[in-house]
């Protein structure tokens, strides 16, 4: 499961930035998820906690935010939400690359992130 | 001599520090994905990653484009899979250089796995490189590779609602291929109506419907992948 893979980067790099600093402990880790991404916060969450044990990062809280998906259009010019189509047989909207404003298709620029913002941590 | 004010340092309570990052940690792969990219377009080898849920007929659909395109096309494959050898075998038996790529646990191949084995072979030798992609529609679509194209295989066995299920992976697809097409009468799934859905996701996608097991399609995609 990639979010095992995913969650050992983090801690790597939250462990990296505190050995930089001599960090005695470290309390949040905040990131931001793209809607687009196939991670799933909760496992993200149980597998970064399991690799955290023992070590500075062990016991810190993740913090999540999700950001939207974003497109731009080359032909219209369109900047922002992706189109939408939906089907009342789903209890999800399912996204779209055709753009909203011309329906030619658009390029993601946003929505597949999975960004640290900010670490803090006790110095 | 007058006494010296002692000066004591006492260590300071813990301070609380913000370190402000902006960090993406998927971003690695996707560094990695375009070495791997411009690595292929300076040796002049065009690489097709093929993605496809297990058992939609990507290693059919590898083996028809071989034994269609080596007589003018010199190919190796890629084929990612937990383990065993047994898709590689059945590729090698046309003489094309293959290398197996057992992924272990992880569900899908990354650009790290693809540069390792792009390492075992000479790209001075081929110009066509076929990536065959761990069986998953939901994984692989984080993770690029660094090739050119990318083609997902989906069967009308799996049923209708695929394309809507999985609407991430198509959002990158050039090519679908719509398989197992002699069987979408008694699996009464309207192959037209998948073909729409892949459209409404991704209008630039080109859709070809395939019988890859006789062969059937096979030239279309040929001609959409541009190979």
């Amino acid at each position: 499961m990639h979010e095992y893979a995913t969650a050992r980067l983090l801690v790597e790099t939250v462990l990296r930035e505190a050995a930089r600093r001599s960090a005695k402990s470290v309390t949040e880790v905040h990131l931001v998820i793209g809607n687009l991404t196939f991670l799933s916060t909760e496992q993200l969450q149980s597998s970064y906690d399991l690799i955290a044990k023992g070590t500075p990062v062990e016991g810190s809280r993740l913090i999540v935010k999700e950001n939207e998906g974003v497109v731009e259009c080359d032909g219209c010019g369109y900047h922002g939400p992706l189109n939408t189509f939906n089907d009342a047989s789903f209890l999800f909207i399912i996204p779209s690359l055709c753009c909203p404003q011309c329906g030619n298709t658009a390029k993601i620029v946003a929505g597949r992130e999975c960004t640290v913002t900010k670490i803090r941590m006790e110095v | 001599m007058s006494e010296r004010r002692r000066k004591i340092v006492e260590a300071e309570p813990t301070e609380i520090y913000d370190v402000e990052l902006e960090e993406d940690l998927l971003q690695a792969n996707r560094d990695l994905a375009e070495e791997n990219r411009r690595l292929l377009a300076r040796c002049g080898v065009e690489a097709i990653d093929i993605m496809g849920c297990i058992g939609s007929g990507k290693t059919t659909l590898i083996h028809q484009l071989v034994g269609q395109l080596k007589g003018r096309r010199r190919i190796a494959v890629f084929k990612g899979d937990l383990t065993t050898t047994i898709d590689t075998d059945i590729i090698a038996k046309h003489g094309v250089e293959t290398v197996q790529i057992n992924t272990g646990k992880e569900c899908h191949l990354d650009a790290n796995l693809v540069r390792k084995a792009l390492a075992k072979i000479d790209l001075g030798r081929i110009d066509l490189l076929l990536i065959e992609n761990v069986g998953n529609l939901i994984c692989p679509a984080d993770f690029p590779l660094g090739a050119e194209k990318r083609l997902v295989v989906i069967s009308v066995t799996e049923g209708p609602y695929m394309v809507v299920k999985h609407s991430r992976i198509f959002m990158d697809a050039d090519t679908v291929v719509i398989n197992k097409m002699d069987l979408a009468e008694a699996m009464k799934v309207d192959a037209d109506r998948l073909e729409e859905d892949v459209k409404h996701v991704n209008s630039n996608a080109t859709v070809v419907k395939a019988i890859c097991r006789d062969g059937v399609g096979i030239d279309r995609v040929i001609e959409s992948l541009g190979v």
